[in-house]
């Protein structure tokens, strides 16, 4: 088959299956969605209300309020995984082995971050903070001033105290503590709705902590101006400047010519065509657990994952630990100390986070850049097709309804709102679901052709014994239960 | 690898494209004629050109090197309050470029029942007025969509030649708005 | 039986169940879209409360107190002259002036009792402070003619409207930005 024509199968397919799995859970995906929405708008004017009381708990509830957006996703795309049968792909020995639940409150620790990422780089929080702004203004003559919600916490502009700096980092240390915290407790007793604070909590702090190093990195190009290298850099410009200027072009134009070009017409188009599609497929993969993500590895590269390997490391190390614990109280000796275990307990907790929950992310972005062009293609066109029928229809909508002066505005904002995203992010949903099966298909199928899919072994017991060799090999105890679960 | 980069591109082209298009709700006309803005009504009764104008009081003078364009505007509220103008709520859009308001009147306001007219002065420049139209809009300190309005100020590309000729040595007249009440 | 006949009862059942769960995913989702209506709703009614102007007319003669300064309608005159101290303003041609006087009792030092005429239509006007020699002062900053706290000041707004609106009118409005409440508009004394 030529390119073209793959090409064209993988686009169909993808629409058509798309359409089809929108079609039979339409009902339930808009339930949740409808939710999710209303979530949101509810959490967004409670916490208008809130910056009358005080900014922190508007901050706090201003966080709760995306993670009632990401909760519906999270649930519709797991939904829909389940109805496409994205668990049936993975044999059953490889399932999530995790001694932690899979529940909803897991799968947004996980999720929270990359998707407030995305929404912070593609500025919709910043987005939603001037909106907040706007109506609080309103409101009450507003009290955040130019800087928005976000105010307290940021580290832009000009003469920016060296005391808000050791405030945001105290922020961000404060609420990571007391996050681990509410983990551990919510670990230790099962009491579920300890989960969803955990997840609240996850939420301002992943809010803060991208706000600060989104801040930090912007920094960076000022600070790298009054470095000596850039003097050099710009004398070079110059003399390339000069050689232009001899051929006839004005050099500041060409220049400037250049970066306009890279700016307004090469940039936006590798942001928007490319980038939001291949992020949000990375979420959605990280919804369908590690398990997913690595098996999908371990087709690709015969090998499992090495943070899996970590994890399963890990978890064995734990069950050496518990199980000389039980021998000591049949009476042998200390084998730890307290101090030692403190220290193992905070670096598992450190390390765990990473490669619980951020590491996988990395993963999942890798897993979906190597699916292959065809494919990557295909649902780039599929994508931009529905962000242009959004576009198209929120026009329609704006021209029908026609211009109003603010008053209006006030009024009807929320309901343009849902109408406006209504039809097409369920959709999106769908598209997001179907083309990671196909992701996760063509995985498979590679694999199969190349030999390497185990479908009798499993990953787990792969990265098990990896883990459990390199343990022997240092000569740490290793439990002789090694199916520990 | 050579279609997917054709993929991305097409894609993002086409996003690009339709992300700019929604937004604005502009309804266009031509002078003499009455367009309805929000709950007003707006008309321009006069179009003129000139090298320089004078205002009521001798230090309200002011002379060009390019072209002054007045644009008599008539604002009609039938029933509340209405401004037109003040910050970028007027303006003129000709050759690619914006011209903001200068001189006595930079908005004008109509009392309710009542129509002021009013001369809005703008300094352009004459070799790119073909195409020229008056942007109009209630410019308040927030915005979702407001609505807008463009009147074509009559000036093509035939007679532009034309406007700026008699443009060259006239000083332009300009009072402050006057009002009258509705009927 | 033959496998073919045993399978189509359990397909005709299969399929009853997924309809009425259809059915049922249905009625969920209604019930969501009408959390949502009620949401929309309440928000549209509490936020027209608080964007758009409202009125409300009192009781010829009553007062209406708006931080702390009680105002009174006294009368309602309308004129097609002004005289202000030597000169004579007249009327434009299809205008209006309205004189309202006004009595204010107030505990502050400085009010603020700038008011505005009503008429129909929500339409609205403000006083023209064109007048410095007329008998009763225009505005409550007036140094020959002081606001004692506690006792009844008097004074006088003159609008300027169009003559249509002369029968139209509602009274004058007391704007109090503080609260959501209608404003309170005053008309005179019969």
């Amino acid at each position: 088959m030529t390119a073209l024509a793959m090409l064209w199968t993988d686009i169909r397919i993808l629409l058509v299956d798309t359409t089809r799995i929108w079609w039979r859970l339409l009902p339930k995906i808009l339930t949740i969605y409808v939710l999710g929405w209303l979530g949101y708008e509810v959490c967004f004017k409670l916490a208008e209300i809130a910056g009358d009381l005080t900014a922190w708990l508007s901050l706090v509830i201003f966080a709760i309020a995306f993670v009632s957006r990401l909760a519906a996703l999270v649930l519709i795309l797991r939904m829909v995984g389940n109805a496409l049968g994205v668990r049936h792909l993975i044999p059953k020995e490889e399932q999530e082995d995790d001694d932690r639940d899979a529940g909803v409150t897991r799968l947004l620790a996980l999720t929270l971050l990359p998707f407030l990422g995305i929404y912070t780089a593609f500025g919709l929080i910043q987005d939603a903070s001037s909106q907040l702004v706007i109506e609080s203004d309103f409101r009450s003559g507003g009290i955040w001033g130019n800087q928005g919600i976000l105010g307290q916490i940021r580290l832009n502009g000009a003469d920016v105290p060296a005391r808000r700096y050791v405030l945001v980092l105290a922020i961000i240390v404060g609420t990571y503590i007391l996050r681990r915290g509410l983990d551990l407790v919510h670990e230790r007793t099962g009491f579920r709705p300890l989960g969803i604070v955990v997840a609240f909590i996850e939420a301002f702090f992943v809010l803060v902590t991208i706000t600060f190093g989104y801040d930090l990195l912007a920094r960076i190009p000022l600070w790298l101006k009054d470095r000596q290298f850039m003097v050099w850099i710009s004398d070079v410009r110059h003399a390339v400047g000069n050689l232009i200027a001899l051929t006839g072009i004005n050099p500041d134009v060409f220049f400037a010519g250049i970066g306009s070009f890279i700016s307004n017409q090469v940039w936006p188009v590798i942001t928007s065509g490319l980038t939001q599609p291949i992020f949000w497929l990375a979420i959605a993969a990280l919804v369908y657990g590690s398990s997913v993500i690595s098996v999908a590895e371990l087709w690709r590269r015969g090998r499992p994952l090495a943070s899996r390997v970590r994890l399963a490391r890990r978890a064995l190390e734990r069950a050496a630990r518990q199980e000389a614990a039980g021998g000591q109280q049949h009476g042998g000796e200390h084998h730890e100390t307290t101090g030692a275990r403190l220290v193992a307990e905070i670096r598992e907790a450190f390390f765990g986070d990473i490669d619980d929950k951020y590491l996988p992310t990395l993963h999942s972005l890798r897993l979906v850049l190597r699916a292959g062009f065809t494919f990557l293609g295909a649902y780039v066109v599929v994508y931009s097709a529905q962000a242009v029928g959004s576009s198209i229809w929120s026009w329609a909508l704006n021209q029908t309804i026609g211009g109003h002066p603010m008053t209006f505005w006030m009024v009807f904002l929320p309901a343009q709102d849902f109408v406006t995203s209504l039809p097409f992010e369920p959709w999106r949903l769908c598209l997001l679901a179907v083309a990671l099966r196909r992701c996760l298909m063509i995985f498979r199928l590679r694999a199969e052709s190349r030999g390497t899919a185990n479908l009798e072994v499993g990953a787990v017991e792969a990265a098990r014994e990896v883990a459990a060799a390199d343990l022997g090999s240092r000569g740490t105890p290793v439990p002789e239960t090694a199916g520990v679960r | 690898m050579i279609i997917a980069l054709a993929c991305v591109v097409v894609a993002g082209i086409g996003v690009n494209v339709t992300q700019n298009i929604s937004g604005e709700v502009i309804r266009t006309g031509d002078i003499h004629q009455s367009l309805r803005l929000d709950n007003a009504i707006v008309r321009v009764t006069d179009v003129r050109t000139g090298t320089a104008m004078a205002g009521q009081t001798d230090d309200d003078r002011y002379k060009t090197g390019g072209m002054i364009l007045a644009v008599t505007l008539r604002v009609e509220a039938p029933g509340t309050k209405y401004t037109v103008g003040g910050d970028d709520g007027v303006s003129v859009q000709a050759g690619g470029r914006t011209y903001a308001a200068f001189g006595p009147n930079t908005s004008i306001t109509a009392e309710a029942g009542f129509a002021s007219t009013g001369d809005l002065l703008f300094e352009v420049d004459p070799n790119h007025i073909a195409g020229a139209y008056l942007e109009l809009y209630r410019s308040e300190f927030i915005h979702v969509t407001p609505q807008k309005v463009h009147i074509r100020l009559g000036i093509t590309q035939q007679n532009a030649a034309q406007w700026v000729a008699a443009a060259k040595g006239r000083t332009l007249q300009v009072g402050s708005a006057s009002s009258e009440p509705l009927g | 039986m033959s496998a073919s006949t045993q399978q189509r009862p359990t397909d005709r059942v299969d399929k009853l169940i997924q309809r009425s769960d259809r059915r049922r995913s249905w009625l969920m989702a209604s019930m969501a879209f009408a959390l949502v209506l009620i949401y929309l709703f309440i928000w549209m009614t509490y936020a027209g409360s608080h964007t758009y102007s409202r009125f409300r007319q009192l009781p010829a003669g009553d007062s209406a107190t708006v931080k702390g300064v009680t105002f009174t309608l006294v009368s309602l005159t309308r004129t097609g002259v002004i005289t202000d101290g030597d000169e004579t303003h007249q009327a434009q041609p299809g205008t209006t002036y309205v004189i309202a006087d006004l009595q204010i009792v107030t505990a502050n030092k400085d009010p603020l009792c700038s008011v505005e005429l009503v008429a129909d239509g929500k339409r609205t006007w403000e006083s023209n402070a064109e007048f410095f020699d007329r008998k009763k002062p225009q505005y409550c900053g007036d140094d020959e003619h002081p606001v004692t706290p506690g006792k009844p000041w008097d004074y006088e707004q003159i609008y300027l409207i169009p003559a249509a609106f002369a029968d139209r009118l509602y009274g004058i409005g007391v704007e109090d930005l503080t609260s959501p409440a209608p404003t309170k508009v005053l008309t005179p004394a019969a």
